[in-house]
Order: structure tokens, then sequence, then C-alpha cells
């Protein structure tokens, strides 16, 4: 059995990133909370999530897992206030995933998930990792939209660079120096290149104040931080763009 | 298996035009698969994922494609869509850009002949709004693993646009070499021709070899593969070439549809496409009129006037085709009836063996007659008198001509082939030309005086299999109506390029250049030679091409036609040749 009860916010932080890579989604219940892993179809990027059972008012899971319809979850969550009560609960005899908001009920059938294998995650060793404040990300992110399509990060003693080029000359930048982020970790100095579009929308998503990000040069990148106000945590792989591969 | 064992046989293909050579290589392919995925290799040297009947299309458009290339080697999208526009090819371009990939995944797969079927499968059934996004990181998510070469034939595949000219006749040479010999090439093709799903056919013959094909049999629901007609001038000429006598039954002014009638009704096209739901009253009309269990079997279905009950225009009943809303008003304002004229199939007998004059009989044993079905007119003469007054009787009904077909024992149903069995004889070969002919717009000039602002006329082609190119035949101005005119531009702006698109043969400049994309049905007087044509340039004449003179839209709008499935460059070629034997 599944039934969870929380404020709508927190459901609604959880279906927006995962719907940045998939449509639909395997959900893994056991009684320390929800998890999720998901590989963007493309397998670009993919997403590790957990959101504890401490996010919850109500929660009460045996070990289940089925799979859920992203796009009519987030659709849901668009009919109430961020405060609304909300509940999950799986109905084992009719197969449904129902939720209820406010004072809306949608029950929606439970997707076959026999298909939907647990990615493997790549192990990764990453030499330099920043932890920075979201809002400056976002501002570096806004300023590379219009220049290109990729973004360059760099992280060195000095500190961490986002960068984007265009064909042209065009450029923007955002440098946050060692005072500007929370904290600055260098065994190695690393530069790598990466879709703009997949950054962005995971950027976009994140309502932590702080994020993580790990690169190596010409390697993934490894972003990471909190959700449910620290009650859950995401962890997200983006493979690099890399010269003459 | 890797799918690069099939993308290097494509490669091989691809680099001769000798036919024995391309059937060596399918052999060596197909004889090193593994039986168990025989069906699937088959299906993929195609460029398929299932039979055509089956009407399974991948549907993935050219900028879609263009978008996973961009998604999964990281190079800009605005420099994909510009190699593409100077190649035309999305193989090509695909093949180049994978050459310079940046873009990495975060772990690789195998790239299988099985992941890729499947994977092609899965975009196929993804349907609806928000999966256009999906379908193109599933084809991204292939060609993260795919090499160049790889790349080439997976993105033509994509497009549905292989081109490689493995026509199904050097496929089945293949399959009788690799798994019998060549002289039971007979009994491949008629297994085939009865059963059009290669896949099928050659995972039998893996399985069990030659003999593994008497369980290929006439299946309810599975299209057989039309009989054709050939052409004669003259009605003496048909009936000495029939032996003296002949059967001449009214050729109606319709869509020929095979139907296969069990429980449920399934109602499918000369090329096998499924058209049952067009058509739901025929299907409805046969249930109720057919005496038995199950049977297939042919007709014409022919649109009538509801108030007077003639037949009308066979256009009429082409606007059903594609056609998703409204099509219940289109039932009830043009009603049509299906002049059946063979059964192929009757309560468990395959009657295609049995001479015509018997399976007459049996069709006309098996069904009640009925406002919407009848069977088709029949006069059975050696006169050539009484032929053309049966013609001339025909024409009057606003049929396009009649159709001789032998009495003797051996005229059978033969499958998938044109003979002279059955003979045709329509109105217009004694002057003007044959036939409407299908073309492809290739570009637009634009309008002048009332026009001006619009265009003026479009720049039309004819589709040259051999070297997969279309080449130009005729400048189409009338036929328009005002509302057409206006719409153009509309119908034409996401094919527009500025430069000609590599696949078009033109020695005219028109104004704006299209993507081959659109089938229009053209009217025209009579074929002529012209220097400024290049369709089947240098073949009759050297220096000139091939026109049609005073060409005329006849607005059908054959959405249900690729633009390679366009009238050929052979095919006017054929109706120059034949209009000049009449003169």
């Amino acid at each position: 059995m599944f039934h969870a009860k929380s404020k709508l916010n927190i459901l609604r932080e959880m279906a927006d990133i995962i719907y940045t890579l998939v449509p639909e989604a395997r959900f893994d219940i056991d009684d320390k909370g929800i998890h999720i892993k998901a590989v963007d179809p493309s397998r670009i990027a993919m997403i590790a999530l957990d959101l504890n059972s401490s996010a919850f008012e109500e929660y009460d899971a045996d070990d289940t897992s089925f799979g859920v319809d992203m796009e009519k979850l987030r659709d849901v969550l668009k009919l109430g206030s961020l405060d609304a009560d909300t509940t999950l609960d799986k109905d084992e005899e009719s197969n449904l995933f129902i939720v209820k908001v406010g004072n809306i009920t949608r029950k929606m059938p439970l997707i076959d998930d026999s298909n939907m294998t647990e990615p493997k995650v790549p192990s990764l060793d990453l030499p330099a990792k920043v932890i920075a404040p979201v809002v400056e990300i976002k501002k570096g992110v806004s300023a590379a939209k219009s220049i290109g399509d990729n973004i360059i990060l760099m992280i060195d003693e000095n500190g961490f660079d986002l960068t984007s080029k265009s064909e042209g000359a065009d450029q923007a930048s955002l440098h946050l120096s060692k005072e500007d982020l929370i904290e600055l970790d260098v065994k190695a100095p690393a530069k790598s290149t990466y879709p703009l579009d997949y950054f962005s929308k995971i950027i976009s998503t994140i309502k932590s104040p702080n994020v993580t990000l790990k690169i190596g040069s010409d390697y993934p990148l490894d972003l990471s931080f909190d959700i449910a106000s620290g009650n859950g945590s995401v962890k997200y792989l983006l493979a690099p763009r890399v010269e003459n591969y | 298996m890797l799918y690069s064992e099939i993308a290097s046989t494509l490669k091989k293909i691809e680099d001769t035009t000798k036919r024995l050579e391309m059937t060596d290589h399918l052999v060596e392919l197909l004889k090193r698969t593994d039986r168990e995925i025989m069906d699937i290799v088959v299906y993929l040297i195609q460029g398929k994922i299932a039979p055509d009947f089956e009407g399974i299309e991948l549907g993935i458009a050219e900028k879609s494609l263009l978008k996973a290339l961009h998604m999964a080697s990281g190079i800009p999208y605005d420099e994909i869509e510009e190699l593409y526009i100077r190649h035309g090819d999305v193989g090509i371009v695909a093949e180049d850009v994978m050459k310079r990939k940046k873009q990495m995944s975060l772990f690789s797969e195998d790239l299988t002949v099985e992941r890729v079927y499947s994977t092609f499968r899965e975009i196929a059934h993804k349907e609806g709004k928000g999966t256009q996004d999906l379908r193109m990181k599933m084809l991204a998510n292939l060609f993260h693993d795919a090499k160049p070469l790889e790349a080439r034939y997976l993105s033509r595949m994509a497009v549905s646009r292989l081109r490689l000219g493995i026509a199904d006749m050097t496929l089945l040479d293949a399959l009788s070499i690799a798994f019998g010999d060549k002289s039971e090439r007979e009994r491949v093709e008629r297994a085939y021709n009865i059963f059009p799903d290669m896949g099928r056919i050659a995972k039998v013959l893996a399985e069990k070899g030659m003999d593994g094909l008497d369980e290929i049999r006439i299946t309810v629901g599975v299209p057989i593969r039309a009989m054709l007609a050939e052409r004669l001038r003259s009605l003496p000429e048909i009936i000495e070439k029939m032996g003296g006598k002949a059967a001449f039954e009214y050729k109606y002014d319709g869509i020929r549809i095979q139907a296969h009638i069990s429980d449920d009704v399934r109602l499918f096209s000369r090329h096998l496409e499924d058209m049952t739901e067009q058509f739901p009253d025929v299907a409805e009309a046969l249930r109720s009129a057919f005496r038995g269990k199950e049977a297939i079997v042919e007709g014409e279905t022919v649109p009538v006037d509801i108030n007077t009950g003639e037949m009308l225009p066979f256009q009429v009943v082409s606007h059903r085709r594609g056609r998703k809303y409204g099509l219940k008003e289109a039932v009830e304002d043009y009603p049509v009836v299906m002049f059946l004229f063979d059964v192929l199939y009757l309560d468990g007998k395959d009657l295609t063996l049995m001479p015509y004059l018997k399976r007459r009989d049996a069709l006309r044993e098996a069904f009640d007659v009925s406002d919407r079905v009848k069977i088709s007119e029949v006069l059975i003469t050696g006169d050539p008198k009484a032929a053309e007054e049966f013609f001339n009787e025909a024409i009057d009904g606003g049929c396009e001509g009649v159709m001789a077909k032998s009495i003797s024992e051996d005229s059978i149903y033969r499958a998938g082939a044109r003979g002279f069995l059955w003979i045709k004889y329509k109105k217009d070969y004694r002057s003007e030309m044959s036939d409407t002919v299908d073309l492809v717009p290739v570009g637009a000039f634009m309008g002048r005086g009332r026009r001006a602002g619009k265009y003026g006329a479009l720049l039309m082609a004819a589709y040259n299999p051999d070297r997969d190119m279309f080449e130009t035949v005729c400048k189409l101005g009338s036929g328009f109506t005002d509302e057409d005119l206006e719409n153009l531009p509309k119908i034409f702006e996401p094919d527009v390029l500025k430069e000609r698109h590599a696949r078009v043969d033109s020695k005219m400049e028109p104004d704006v250049w299209f993507v081959p994309n659109h089938v229009l049905e053209v009217l025209g007087a009579e074929i002529s030679l012209s220097p400024n044509h290049t369709c089947g340039y240098g073949q009759i004449k050297e220096g000139a091409g091939l026109a049609i003179r005073f060409p005329r839209f006849t607005g059908n709008w054959r959405e249900d036609r690729g633009p390679e499935d366009a009238t050929t460059t052979h095919e006017i070629v054929r109706m120059y040749e034949m209009q000049k034997k009449v003169e």
C-alpha cells in the first residue's frame, strides 16, 4: 500500500524536476520515502531523486513500485494553491494512482513499469567542486541563453566561470569568486562544455538556495541540490560536449 | 546482430548499379542472419518496420530528424539545416554530422538490429501531442551509438527515404538463392504475391526452407497483390489477342478496392493501403450483401449522385481519402456503389487458380445485389462491333472504358502480375493523354495581374526512381480555384527553399523552390518534346525532355501519396510512345 499527504508545492517541485527529463517515471516506494531514477530518452542526462517520508504530514507505505504519467500528475497539481492539502494513494485493487488536491480527485491508471529499467549510474571521480548560490547561476544562464546553445563551465583556484560563446564574437560569462561561493574545492582545475537547454531546464526547477556542481575536464556534470526544504535531494548528471570526440 | 552489418550491406548495395551484385550482397547478409531475427533484418534492409499493408508509418518529419541530429551531435541546428538544404539527403547530412559529433552520452549501448527495430516501432506507436519531443529524443538515443555510416541509413529510414532501389523483386531473388536456389524463385514470388509480407516469408524460409512456403496461404485480412491489366489500342486487336472471344466488363471510374469480409470487413487499395476507415458504408453494405462467412473480393467503388443515381467522377470519392473529420457528411452526400468484378477466396477456398468464368459464377452466387453492392456489367463476345457498342454504352454511363478478360481455362487470377489475360481499353487512348498524372510541385513562379502577390504557376515534376530525382515536366497554372490560389503560399510555406532542392533536376528557374513533398493530380492534353523540361531528358531525342501540354489541376490533392509515389518519368515516356503509336 501507499498513502502520503503533504502540501501541493512539495509535490509540484518533484513533478517539475522529473518532467524536465521524462514524461513517465517509476516511483520506487519504501518506508524512507519516494525514490525516482530516470534517464532522459536520449541518454544525455539522468536524474536520481529522493523525497523523504519526513517531507510528508502523513506517510504510510509498504515497499512497492509503479509507473506514473508525469504529465497527468503535473496537470492535476496545477489545480490548487501552493499550500493546498494534497494526497497520493495507490489503489491496489483497481491499479489506479489517486491524487487529491483540495476538493479535486484525479484517478489515473498506473503505467506498466516492467520496461523502465533501473539506469546504471556511472561512477565518476570529479576533481573540481563548488557550492554556489542558485540565484547567481540563474542569472548566468539568462545571460548565456541569447548567445549560443553551449555553456562552458570552468572551476579553478580563482572560482567558478560559466561562459557562452557564439559563432561570432558574442560572449557572455558569469564569474563567481571564492568569496561569492559557499564552498570551493579544487583537486585539479577543470573545464567542460554542456548543452545549454538541459542545463537551463534543470536549473530553473531549483527551489533550494544553493546548488553543488562537480566537474572534470570533458566529463559529465554532477549537479545536486536539496528539495522539500531539505527533506529530499536530487542528483543530476549531464553528459558533456567534447571536441574531436 | 549489430546494425553495422546491415549498414555495410546497404553501403555495398548503394555502391553498385548491377542488380546481380545487389542480390549477392543481400544473399550474403541473409545467410549470416540468425533465423530468430530474419524478419526484422528483412524489414530493416527495406527501411520498414512492418509490411506496408499494416499501415504503420514512422512519420518522422525531416525537421524532427535534423533536431535529433543536433541533439545527438551538439552541432548547431542552423548548420545542420544548411547542410540539408545543400545536399537534400538526410543520410549524407547525418553521416557528416556524426563524424564531427561533440555531444557524449552518459553511457553507451550496442546498436543492435533488435534495438533499432524496437526503437522505430516504439516511435511509430507514440502518437499525439507532446510526443514530438520524445520521438526526437528516442532517435537521438540511437544516433549516440551510431557510427557515421550507420547514421546515414538510420536517418534515411527515419524519414522513409532509404532510396536504394532494393526492389521487392531483387529481394525475392535473394531469398530464393539464400534458402534454396534460383529455380525456386517463382514459388517464393507466388507466396509473396498472395501474402505480401517480406519479413514473414523470409522467416518461414529461414525456419523451414522452401517447403515452409506451403503454409503461406491466402489469408482474410492480408491483402493479395492486385492483378494488373495490359493496354491495347483497339478492340479488334484485343479480341485477336484473346483468341477470338473475350469477356468485356465495364471499367468503372472509381477506386479499386479489395475487400476482405469475415465478421468484420477490411478494405485495401490497389497499393495495399488499408482504406476501411474512409469507406464504412462500403464495408457495411458488403457484409450484408454477402451470403457466406468469409471472402476476398475485388470491385470498383464509384460515387453516385444522391438525387439522380448517376455515376459521378471518382474525384468525388477521393475527397474522402485521408479525411478524419466530416467523413460522416461525405458519406451521406456522396454515397458510393461497389461494383464487384472478382472473387479470390470464398469460405475456406482459394479461388485464384480457378478460371475467370468460374470465378464470375461463384461471385454471382455469393452476393445478393443491392443498391450499394452490384456485380460489374459484362458481355462475352468475339464481335468487334458488339464490343464497340458495349464500350460506347460504358462511356455513356460514365465509365472510363472496358476491361477485356480472357475466358480461357488458364485465365487465372495472377496476383501481382501485369499480363494479357486482362486488357484495358479506355476512351482517351485515341487522341488525348491517356490518364491523369500525379505530379510533384518543386517550385513556383510569382503571379502577375490578378494573381500578383500570389503564385502564378507551379513548376511540376515527375519522379525518376532510377536517379531518385524529380524531373520537371510542366508549369501548372490552370484548374485552381480562387480559394486554392489564395491558400497556395500558405500550404507551401513549410517547404519553401531559397535554392533548388538537391533532388530536383530543372532547367527553369522559378521564383521560389520547394522541398518535394506534395502530390497533385494533373490532366494534360498531350505530351510533347521540350528543351525546357528535364523529364526523360535525352531519352526520346537528344537535347529534349518531355513536357505535358495544357496541364490542368483536377482539384485533387493526392494527400495519400508521397512524392516518390508520383507518376514516374518512365510512365511519362511510355505515355508519349503510346500517343505516337496512336497517331
